[in-house]
C-alpha cells in the first residue's frame, strides 16, 4: 500500500519536475550574465541526482557505523540498498553532465576538479559494489560493505568542496546571482523533492528484493 | 602491552625483510622507475615544480601499493593473522603494530624515492628537508589507512583486480594534498594550508582506519 | 566454574550451504574428546567456532561461560591449532616461538615463555637441532611439531587441535599424545579433530561424531 503509493507519488512529482523545468523555468545565465543555452535545463536533473546520491551515500556511512556495533542482517540490507540506488543515482550525473557540457563548453569531459573528483567517487563506490558483489560469506559480505561504506564516504566532502578548494575553472558556482532568479530556484528544490521521493521509492524497493533472496 | 607487541611485530618484520627483501625492494625497483621516466618525459628545468612533485607522488603511490600487498599477504596466508587472534590479541592492536612496523619498511622506500627525485629534478638542497617533512607526513597516512582497502579486497575472489581499485578511496585524498603540498615547498612557499590538510587527513582518515579494522580483522 | 566449553545448538552457514551443526558438547576439565566424522562435515569449523575465530549464525558457543568471539580476553586460555599452522618461513623455528611468546597477551604479573622454556620445549618436540634453521626448510611433519610446540609454549586449559596427527610420525604422535595426558591431569580440557584410527586407539577418549 506504502509501496504502490510511494510510487503513484514519485511519478507525478518526476512528471511535474519535468514540466517545471522545460516550461517554466526562464532561461538560464552565469554570474557574468552569459546565456547558458537551453541545454542547461538538464541541470534540473543532474543537480538533483548529484544531492540525492550524496544523501543515499550519506545514510550508508551512518547505517554502516550502525551495522558494525548492532551487527543486524536488516541494516545491512539498508547499506547495500543506499550504495546501489546511490550509485545509480551517480551514474545519471556521469552521464548528463558531459550532455551539458558539450552544448556548454564545446567538450563532453574536461579535467576540471568537480568532474574529476565526481568521477573518483564513481569509481569508489563501483569498486563498493564490485566488492560485494565477490564475497560469498554472507556475514563477512556484511561486515566489508559497512566498513567499506564508512570509508568510501570521506569521497564526498571532497566533491562537495572541490569547488572551494582548489577554484572552478567550468563548473558554474552556485552564487546569489545563479539561484536569483525564484521560478529556478522553485524548479531546482521541486525536482530535488521528486527525486528524494523515488529515491526512497527505490531504495525500499531494493531493500524488499534483497529480503526475499 | 600495546608497545611490546608494536616492537615484536617491528622486530619481526625487520628481520623478514633482511632475508628476503620483498617489501622494500620490490617497491624501491618501481619508484626508481617512476621518477626516471617521469625525468626523461619532463626534464628539469625544462618544466615546472608541479611535475617533480607528481613524480614524486606517483612514485610513492605505486610502490606503497606493492609494499602494501606484500605487507598484508604475509599475515593473511598460512593461517598466521588466525593464529595471532587465536592468542587472544586485539585485531585493532594487530593493525596497529602492522601499520607501525609497515611505516618503518616504508622509510626505507621513501627515503631512496626521495633522493632520487631531488637528483633528476635539480631539487635546490635547501628544500629537501621540507619536502622530506611532507612525504613522511604522507608515509604515515598511507601507512595508517593504507592496509585496510587491502584486507577488504583480501577476501574477494577477484583480489588481485580489485584491491588496487579499493585503494583508490585511501590514495586520492593523500595523492592530491600531498601533491600541493610538495608544490608549495618546492615554490618556496613553505608548509601551506595544503600541509595542513594532508596531517588533518592524517587524523581522520588513519584514525577512521583503525576504528574500522577490528570489524574488518574480524574473520 | 562454568565449563571449559560448551556447545548448545550451534549452527554455522557459508552463504546457502551449512558449515557445521551441532546440538550440544561440554567439555569438563581434564577432558579429552575426538571430533570425528567425513570430510566437509564441519570438523574444522567446529574448532574454529569454538576458538572464537568465527561467529556462530545460530546458537551459542562459551569458554568458561564467556563468547570468545565477543571477548578475546577469553581466548588466552586457549590453545588453538588450526589446519593452517600459521608459521613464518622466513624465521627459524626459535625465531617464530619467540616472536608469538612476545605478543601473546598476558594477565597482571604474568611472566612470559622465557629462553628456557623455549629449549626446553623445543627439545621436547625433537627439533633442538632444527632450532636455528628457516621453517621453509622444513619438511610437514616438522612443521607440525613447531606448530605443536607453540601451543606447548603456554599453558592453556582449552586445548583444540585440528588434525594434529598430518604429517606426524609415530615419534610425533607418541609426544602429542603424552603432551595431551599431562594437560588432562593438570585439568586442561582438549577438543581434536582426527582421521587418524591409530591415534584413536592410543589416546582412549571420547568421540564426537560429525554428521554430513
Amino acid at each position: 500500500m506504502v509501496e504502490r503509493f510511494l510510487k503513484f507519488f514519485a511519478g507525478v512529482l518526476l512528471l511535474t519536475g519535468i514540466f517545471l523545468a522545460l516550461e517554466y523555468s526562464p532561461p538560464f545565465y552565469d554570474s557574468d550574465g552569459k546565456y547558458l543555452g537551453e541545454a542547461f535545463r538538464i541541470f534540473f536533473m543532474h543537480v538533483p541526482a548529484a544531492w540525492n546520491s550524496f544523501l543515499c551515500f550519506l545514510a550508508a556511512f551512518v547505517a554502516g557505523i550502525g551495522y558494525l556495533i548492532n551487527r543486524k542482517p536488516s541494516w545491512d540490507i539498508f547499506v547495500a540498498s543506499c550504495l546501489e540506488v546511490g550509485w545509480v543515482l551517480a551514474c545519471l550525473v556521469i552521464v548528463s553532465g558531459p550532455i551539458w557540457a558539450r552544448a556548454a563548453w564545446g567538450a563532453y569531459w574536461t579535467w576540471e576538479p568537480r568532474l574529476t573528483s565526481f568521477l573518483v567517487l564513481w569509481l569508489v563506490y563501483l569498486a563498493g559494489l564490485i566488492l560485494r558483489g565477490s564475497i560469498e560469506d554472507r556475514e563477512t559480505r556484511a561486515r566489508f560493505t559497512a566498513a567499506y561504506a564508512v570509508l568510501a564516504f570521506a569521497t564526498v566532502p571532497i566533491v562537495v568542496l572541490s569547488i572551494h578548494l582548489w577554484g572552478a575553472k567550468n563548473h558554474p558556482k552556485p552564487g546569489p546571482d545563479f539561484f536569483g532568479d525564484p521560478r529556478i530556484r522553485a524548479t531546482l528544490f521541486f525536482n530535488t523533492f521528486a527525486f528524494l521521493a523515488a529515491t526512497v521509492y527505490l531504495v525500499g524497493k531494493r531493500m524488499k528484493l534483497e529480503r526475499s533472496r | 602491552m600495546t608497545f611490546r607487541v608494536v616492537r615484536a611485530m617491528i622486530g619481526k618484520d625487520l628481520l623478514r625483510e633482511t632475508r628476503t627483501g620483498e617489501v622494500v625492494l620490490g617497491g624501491v625497483g618501481l619508484s626508481l622507475t617512476v621518477i626516471l621516466i617521469f625525468a626523461f618525459a619532463f626534464p628539469a628545468g625544462a618544466v615546472g615544480y608541479e611535475h617533480a612533485a607528481a613524480a614524486l607522488w606517483v612514485a610513492i603511490l605505486v610502490a606503497t601499493q606493492v609494499s602494501l600487498s606484500r605487507s598484508v599477504e604475509i599475515e593473511r596466508s598460512n593461517g598466521r593473522l588466525e593464529t595471532l587472534r587465536s592468542l587472544g590479541i586485539d585485531p585493532g592492536l594487530f593493525y596497529l603494530a602492522k601499520s607501525c612496523s609497515l611505516f618503518a619498511s616504508m622509510l626505507l622506500l621513501l627515503l631512496p624515492t626521495l633522493l632520487a627525485c631531488a637528483f633528476f629534478f635539480q631539487i635546490p638542497a635547501g628544500q629537501v628537508p621540507g619536502l622530506a617533512g611532507v612525504v613522511l607526513l604522507g608515509g604515515v597516512g598511507l601507512a595508517l589507512a593504507g592496509p585496510l582497502p587491502v584486507w577488504l579486497g583480501s577476501a574477494s575472489k577477484i583480489r588481485e583486480v580489485l584491491t588496487p581499485m579499493l585503494s583508490f578511496v585511501i590514495f586520492i585524498p593523500f595523492l592530491i594534498t600531498a601533491v600541493m603540498a610538495s608544490r608549495d615547498i618546492l615554490e618556496g612557499n613553505g608548509f601551506s594550508s595544503a600541509g595542513m590538510t594532508l596531517a588533518a587527513f592524517d587524523f581522520v582518515v588513519g584514525g577512521t582506519a583503525l576504528l574500522l579494522a577490528p570489524a574488518v580483522l574480524e574473520d | 566454574m562454568p565449563p571449559l566449553l560448551q556447545i548448545d545448538n550451534v549452527e554455522r552457514r557459508f552463504g546457502d550451504r551449512t558449515g557445521v551443526r551441532l546440538d550440544h558438547l561440554e567439555l569438563e576439565e581434564g577432558e579429552t574428546v575426538l571430533l570425528r566424522g567425513p570430510n566437509g562435515s564441519g570438523k574444522t569449523t567446529l574448532l574454529r567456532l569454538a576458538a572464537g575465530l568465527l561467529r556462530p549464525t545460530a546458537g551459542t558457543v562459551r569458554v568458561l561461560g564467556k563468547d570468545p568471539a565477543r571477548e578475546p580476553e577469553v581466548r588466552r586460555e586457549i590453545g588453538y591449532l588450526g589446519h593452517e599452522l600459521g608459521l613464518y618461513s622466513e624465521l627459524t623455528a626459535r625465531e617464530n616461538l619467540e616472536f608469538y611468546s612476545r605478543v601473546k597477551p598476558r594477565g597482571k604479573g604474568e611472566k612470559p615463555p622465557g629462553p628456557e622454556k623455549i629449549e626446553r620445549i623445543l627439545d621436547r618436540v625433537e627439533l633442538s637441532e632444527a632450532a636455528g634453521i628457516r621453517v621453509e626448510a622444513f619438511s610437514r611433519g616438522m612443521k607440525e611439531r613447531l606448530a605443536l610446540a607453540r601451543v606447548m609454549l603456554f599453558d592453556s586449559s582449552l586445548i583444540l587441535l585440528d588434525e594434529p596427527t598430518t604429517g606426524l610420525d609415530q615419534a610425533g604422535i607418541e609426544i602429542l599424545i603424552s603432551y595431551l595426558k599431562g594437560r588432562a591431569a593438570a585439568g586442561a580440557a582438549a577438543l581434536v579433530s582426527t582421521h587418524d584410527g591409530m591415534f584413536q586407539e592410543t589416546i582412549e577418549a571420547g568421540v564426537v561424531r560429525l554428521e554430513e
